[in-house]
């Protein structure tokens, strides 16, 4: 049966002006005090987009997931990561950037459709912003009546405001994700260039029904992730069988995104073990802080060579609770992947190295209390900081874990999968990149290889 | 003595007035400093022909005034050749970060 095209179209351009057509402007007059009032608005056209969205991690910030060994739920509400360690018993702060309003403690309702932040993402002014250290509330600044009337489909700043600033401050975690993203150039990113492609965020993280496809490998390394470079481009997309030959063990970012960090500097390292010292605070050649008290000692870098691992598309992490050993480096995310898997493609990643609090007795890392009243940042009381941290923890309760009362500091890695950034082909990796007498940026014993491939035959392949 | 003074405030409170009638509302800043650092960051760097311009290098009302009646007279062009709504977010991030802002901004 042929489909009727009269209604087809009919359908796409309804579908296609429906944000265009409809004038918020005409139905919402405000004022409104708070940004629930606004959203208390929206859902009385758009009950089943506030449903759904409270489905997604956006709003759950957990997703069921598949570990190697294990079934787990976990997200950012339970990530225990390098940089502020946990978002529990830090809320107010850590929140400021959830799809919310007022998940200040244990006792937000998630069932709390008013709650949902629709402006976060929706918001086209250029002016909405939540209070950093505000539970996801809006700020005062904000005029929510303007903001309300000018509602639209998201472009990159609205998706920016959170994964370009996550970890308190620009381009903190990613490496791949800054502020330069907002409006970048061809150099910067030859999918989002503004003068080119101009892709936003969801021409890739393909979205239906609030479900944002994508997942990252801090807070899901089981999660599923559909998007590829192979959903628009050939398999086989090189005119040299060479690359293309090539792109059987090696993902398409290696070569593609030779560098991070190009524009704005991205944090390398945070080693909390110094924190609590009268040193001077220090900036580093990037203006960015090097040593602070509340925090510690900080390496920045800009530019970066990513570090190449095998990659099949799963990862591994620490979970809370789980044993862990002071003398190891832990990773706390990493991927998985060998030479002899023949579904894994060398990768490039963003490591970033940590120095974090555990417990001596139990061996477990700790989630301390940082930020608000008896936090580290008011009292630089490290085990004050442990007890009510871990006091807070609702995992940490429910598997009668407690701060044993015995701290020191160990070592840990995140690994971040680097897949933004990518450069125009003329800025690709060469064959001397990797292939050259004095030695490429690829660590070829450290992947398993006996030695350069193209120099020696005989050695081990990869598995395909 | 008195007279003068009600006279002045008069003065004071009518610019107030005046002032605040301009104030630029509505355009979008994130996309406007991207527009300014794209098209008006071309001439305006440091040592540029058109010397150099930042947000800060006016205060409020004068950005105001300008987008108003100046409309970069010295090369109309230029801003013949942007949009409307261009403008209007160039003016707004221009506005938002000058030199009597709550934000001032040298554009990084």
């Amino acid at each position: 049966m042929k489909t009727p095209i009269f209604p087809l179209l009919l359908g796409l351009l309804i579908s296609c002006s429906s944000w265009a057509g409809q004038d918020h402007g005409e139905i919402l007059s405000g004022p409104f005090a708070s940004g629930s009032e606004v959203t208390s608005q929206c859902i009385e056209c758009h009950e089943e987009h506030a449903t759904a969205l409270m489905k997604s991690s956006h709003w759950t910030w957990e997703l069921e997931q598949q570990l190697p060994d294990r079934t787990v739920k976990r997200g950012k509400k339970n990530t225990i990561n390098n940089f502020c360690v946990a978002v529990s018993s830090n809320e107010p702060r850590c929140t400021s950037c959830h799809a919310g309003y007022g998940w200040k403690d244990n006792n937000f309702d998630f069932n709390d459709m008013t709650k949902v932040d629709c402006l976060i993402c929706h918001d086209t002014t250029g002016t909405y912003v939540k209070d950093p250290a505000g539970a996801g509330e809006v700020a005062a600044k904000v005029n929510l009546t303007r903001v309300a009337q000018n509602v639209g489909r998201p472009v990159r700043d609205n998706c920016g405001s959170c994964h370009f600033f996550g970890g308190g401050g620009d381009g903190v975690k990613h490496g791949d994700l800054d502020s330069s993203m907002s409006y970048p150039d061809k150099a910067t990113d030859v999918h989002m260039d503004t003068d080119g492609n101009d892709f936003q965020c969801q021409d890739c993280h393909v979205t239906q029904d609030h479900q944002i496809t994508g997942n990252a490998m801090g807070v899901s390394p089981g999660g599923d992730n559909p998007i590829g470079c192979s959903n628009c481009h050939e398999a086989e997309p090189h005119k040299k069988a060479k690359l293309n030959q090539h792109s059987q063990a090696i993902a398409c970012q290696t070569c593609h995104i030779p560098v991070f960090a190009k524009n704005e500097p991205t944090k390398m390292s945070w080693d909390w073990s110094t924190a609590g010292s009268d040193r001077p605070q220090t900036v580093d050649q990037y203006g960015k802080h090097s040593y602070m008290k509340k925090k510690g000692d900080f390496v920045w870098a800009k530019s970066v060579t990513p570090e190449y691992a095998w990659y099949n598309g799963k990862a591994d992490a620490y979970m809370p609770g789980d044993k862990m050993d002071a003398k190891v480096t832990t990773k706390l995310t990493y991927p998985l992947g060998s030479i002899s898997d023949p579904q894994a493609k060398i990768t490039p990643f963003k490591v970033h190295t940590g120095k974090q609090i555990f417990d001596k007795k139990h061996n477990i890392f700790i989630t301390p209390k940082v930020f608000g009243k008896g936090g580290y940042w008011k009292t630089f009381d490290w085990a004050k900081a442990a007890e009510l941290g871990m006091q807070q923890n609702a995992t940490m309760v429910e598997k009668g874990i407690s701060f044993s009362g015995e701290y020191g500091f160990a070592a840990t890695e995140m690994w971040w999968p680097i897949n933004h950034m990518v450069s125009p082909k003329s800025a690709a990796l060469q064959c001397k990149d990797c292939h050259s007498a004095k030695g490429g940026r690829l660590d070829w014993q450290a992947l398993g290889y006996d030695g350069d491939p193209m120099k020696n035959k005989t050695g081990v392949r990869h598995a395909r | 003595m008195k007279m003068m003074m009600n006279m002045m405030s008069c003065l004071v409170v009518g610019l107030a007035l005046a002032t605040s009638a301009y104030a630029v509302d509505g355009g979008n800043p994130k996309k406007g400093k991207h527009l300014y650092k794209k098209t008006c960051k071309v001439c305006h760097s440091q040592g540029d022909v058109g010397g150099e311009m930042t947000p800060m290098t006016k205060t409020m009302s004068q950005w105001d005034r300008y987008f108003k009646r100046n409309k970069h007279k010295g090369n109309p062009e230029v801003f013949q050749q942007l949009s409307d709504k261009d403008k209007l977010d160039i003016q707004q991030f221009l506005y938002d970060h000058a030199a009597d802002s709550d934000q001032p901004q040298t554009c990084g």
